[in-house]
């Protein structure tokens, strides 16, 4: 046999029975969803994600409080120019799914300013659009969907149990460090809990909670932690720097890039359980740290999340 | 993208994901887990751009994709490959033709990782030359020149992993 023959003859041992999953479209199209909501909140906390939301909601309920476009209920992928729904006022979830079926890109949003740091909490009821009710946008624009910032529940840290499905909070975290069965047992120095927390935006069981440095603006991530049972959550690429732990730095289309201004420190952990947990650096407060200290200081982060007894 | 082009899309995924799969594990070296990851981010690229270019050639985009960031990932791995490969296994050659193969699969793991897509593109994909050196952006006598250095090693493997 000559080299060629044999050659040949091994890697065809090696891979021959190797299949591709059946899986592999969708995994892609979620690829490339995930990854346009993940830069296009750069540095804005990111409520939802719009991959992970399930649609149980019955959508025909919703579509008689739209305004203009209600031609939302007809197929809208290819339509040029859409206009936006008027959806002030209704809950920011069933806006959400209005907006989406339109054939735009919706993201949940608290508003920027206006309120006073802690003890207050993203509301569910959307006070405006960006861009507006009428305004006509292109098909999949992004529409960013406002929700006022409302008192935090006091006392009762059971968040309510009977709507397990819509944005909410998980009320008074104390520390903010335990919550959804996990413990953020180490944050870098002078980097303290939001204040905010929300609740099934990464698929059903998942929270997010942002973390911040002094003086942020309101609405804005130094440091994110989200934890979900959606194992996309879990990207395993970059550079692996621990048992089931990877960090990576994704630009706009989700593909791995060096470090800079324009990407997403990304840190992933399969954690055991069914639990995945994710660790996002805004490309601001990584810069602040420059690329080294950000790798070490988000792998440290990472490593320290442990499960809550 | 139009509802055509989504389905048009999903059934060149049904239709070529596999191959591109067993072309990336032989190129980058890597697990067909890893393996996967690089080509969902591939075929992310091709989704991207499926509109233009679904019409045109996306097979033989989609591969350049696969090829090209395999080369790029096995470069970042190869430190540790060598580490990890330059072991001798500890168990014993069962059988002459596994034993030979074995050490032909571990030479080629062994190659720079451009010579070794040009050996999995030429041997594994039966390209052309021709086509070899348009994925890989390089001429056809670095093709030649590469294929010939890369087959020479792993020749030199087939002799010394064939028990006397």
């Amino acid at each position: 046999m000559n080299v060629e023959e044999a050659l040949k003859e091994a890697m065809r041992a090696q891979v021959g029975e190797v299949y591709a999953p059946p899986s592999m479209g969708s995994a892609v199209r979620r690829r490339r969803r995930r990854s346009l909501v993940r830069f296009r909140t750069t540095g804005a906390v990111l409520v939802t994600a719009a991959v992970a939301i399930t649609v149980p909601v019955v959508l025909t309920n919703t579509t008689p409080q739209a305004g203009p476009a209600s031609g939302a209920s007809a197929p809208a992928i290819a339509v040029p120019g859409i206009v936006v729904p008027d959806v002030v006022g209704m809950n920011a979830k069933k806006a959400y799914l209005l907006l989406e079926q339109a054939g735009l890109t919706p993201m949940i949003m608290t508003p920027g300013e206006g309120a006073d740091k802690a003890g207050v909490v993203a509301g569910e009821n959307v006070i405006l659009t960006e861009p507006a009710a009428g305004a006509v946008a292109d098909p999949k624009a992004l529409v960013q969907i406002k929700v006022p910032w409302v008192p935090a529940p006091t006392a009762s840290p059971e968040p309510p149990a009977d709507k397990p499905a819509t944005t909410s909070d998980l009320g008074d975290l104390g520390d903010g460090l335990t919550w959804m069965g996990v413990h953020v047992g180490y944050l870098p120095e002078g980097v303290k809990w939001s204040g905010n927390s929300y609740a099934g935006g990464f698929g059903p069981k998942s929270a997010t909670v942002p973390y911040v440095t002094e003086g942020l603006e309101e609405g804005m991530y130094s440091i994110q932690v989200i934890v979900g049972v959606d194992q996309n959550l879990l990207r395993r690429d970059g550079q692996k720097v621990g048992p089931d732990t990877w960090v990576n730095n994704y630009n706009e289309g989700g593909g791995e890039e060096p470090f800079g201004p324009a990407t997403t420190l990304t840190a992933s952990r399969d954690i055991p359980g069914d639990q995945v947990v994710q660790v996002l650096f805004s490309p601001d407060y990584s810069a602040s740290l420059g690329e080294e200290r950000a790798r070490t200081e988000i792998a440290k982060v990472i490593e320290h999340i442990r499960l809550e007894k | 993208m139009t509802d055509e082009d989504e389905a048009a899309f999903d059934e060149f995924v049904a239709a070529r994901s596999t191959a591109l799969l067993r072309t990336a594990i032989l190129v980058c070296g890597a697990s067909a887990h890893d393996a996967e990851d690089l080509v969902q981010g591939a075929l992310e690229k091709v989704y991207r751009h499926w509109s233009r270019i679904r019409a045109d050639n996306p097979e033989a985009y989609a591969r350049k994709v696969v090829v090209n960031s395999a080369i790029t990932r096995s470069r970042r791995r190869r430190v540790i490959q060598e580490i990890t490969f330059a072991a001798p296994p500890d168990t014993p050659v069962d059988a002459p033709d596994l034993g030979l193969r074995e050490a032909m699969l571990t030479e080629l793991r062994k190659l720079p990782a451009r010579m070794r897509a040009v050996l999995v593109l030429r041997y594994w994909e039966d390209q052309s030359e021709a086509e070899t050196a348009a994925q890989l952006g390089c001429s056809v006598g670095t093709v030649k020149s590469q294929a010939a250095r890369g087959l020479a090693r792993i020749r030199e493997a087939m002799v010394e992993g064939v028990p006397a």
